[in-house]
């Protein structure tokens, strides 16, 4: 291969925030290995769209674990430089590279013209905001408590405590069941409060699996990716400070981002 | 309350940038993340990223970048264009690619 373009995002030139485009501010930012990054197309003979690239020769890879965390805080500086710039872009999943020179960059952006623009408009005036909810209350008051407000486990606990041995661990078993449910039935009701609260702010909300945060900070509810406007970023804090003043749960608030979640397939 | 940025959701956010964002499918791309090689290395390295920063390695990032790179100006010998020789991709890579680095 000779030649090629290492592609962070693609942008629409004139600014796709409402305002004006700034290009200046994208002046200067370097991207991986400290490559200078510019933009290519903008003009008819890509459609109007463009694209934030640098030069390269070839797909980035390594085994060097320092190398690829330098690249991928470079990638993601590249993309802020780019919003900073430009508005809301469409990021560009990591080592994404086109063979070819400009033109061929040129080329392909007039091929998805449509697609590109569709995808901008869906995320203009947006950033993705990240919103990770953990629950707090202690296990044994919650168990308390719900033997307080639950008849069936109340009943459950009765009946174990007063039966014989063998009858007793299944009853035990029924009882530790009950519990569960009324558990996760507790963390649905959580996960409901919490994606009511964004709603009212986001354009779209893409929920992932809260079994993946970590469990340091109580028992995982949410991992909530929100796509709001920007000038809505206060509101949308405001609504979580809410949501966290009428529920036993921590919220940890992530961003502003580029709209890396809500970027659609596009060629 | 207000959003924050700090190492930890940069951290966070680097599955993303491995997964999400626009995928472009055409004739014209020579690799996305889905070769299997350049996936399975980035995915193993970045699983270790989220440790390194609860032991505050991720600390000042940016400032050993500029030392580092300010280090590779003054060295003429050092290539400064891509991964170094001392990055090994393993078997099975395929020989069309043509050289490595950027």
């Amino acid at each position: 291969m000779t030649g090629a373009r290492y592609v962070y995002c693609l942008v629409d030139p004139a600014g796709n925030d409402g305002g004006d485009a700034d290009p200046d501010r994208l002046a200067g930012t370097t991207g991986l290995d400290d490559a200078p990054v510019r933009l290519v197309g903008g003009g008819d003979d890509a459609a109007g769209v463009g694209a934030v690239v640098h030069d390269c020769e070839s797909v980035y890879d390594t085994d060097d674990e320092a190398r690829l965390r330098r690249w991928l805080l470079a990638h993601q500086r590249v993309v802020d430089a780019a919003t900073e710039a430009f508005g809301a872009p469409l990021p560009v999943r990591f080592d994404t590279v086109i063979e070819g020179d400009d033109d061929a960059v040129v080329g392909w952006l007039a091929s998805v013209a449509d697609a590109v623009r569709e995808g901008l408009a869906s995320v203009a005036g947006c950033r993705e905001y990240r919103v990770f909810v953990h629950w707090t209350a202690d296990a044994d008051d919650f168990e308390a408590q719900a033997r307080e407000s639950d008849a069936r486990l109340a009943d459950l606990a009765d009946e174990r405590n007063a039966a014989s041995e063998g009858r007793g661990f299944l009853v035990g078993k029924q009882y530790d069941a009950r519990l569960r449910e009324l558990r996760r039935a507790r963390i649905g009701e959580l996960d409901d409060a919490a994606r009511e609260a964004v709603a009212g702010v986001a354009r779209s909300v893409d929920a992932g699996d809260p079994d993946e945060l970590d469990a340091d900070d109580g028992v995982p509810v949410a991992s909530l990716s929100v796509l709001a406007p920007v000038d809505d970023e206060e509101r949308l804090g405001d609504r979580l400070d809410d949501y966290v003043d009428a529920h036993p749960v921590t919220v940890r608030f992530t961003g502003p981002w580029a709209p890396y979640s809500f970027a659609p397939e596009v060629g | 309350m207000e959003p924050t940025r700090d190492d930890d959701a940069v951290v966070e956010l680097v599955d993303v940038l491995l997964r999400d964002g626009a995928v472009i499918g055409a004739d014209v791309v020579v690799t996305v993340a889905d070769v299997p090689l350049v996936g399975i290395s980035l995915r193993a390295a970045v699983a270790g990223m989220t440790t390194m920063s609860e032991y505050g390695v991720l600390d000042d990032w940016d400032d050993r970048l500029r030392e580092r790179a300010a280090g590779r100006r003054d060295d003429p010998a050092v290539d400064a264009g891509g991964p170094s020789g001392a990055d090994s991709t393993g078997g099975g890579r395929d020989g069309d690619r043509g050289t490595r680095g950027g």
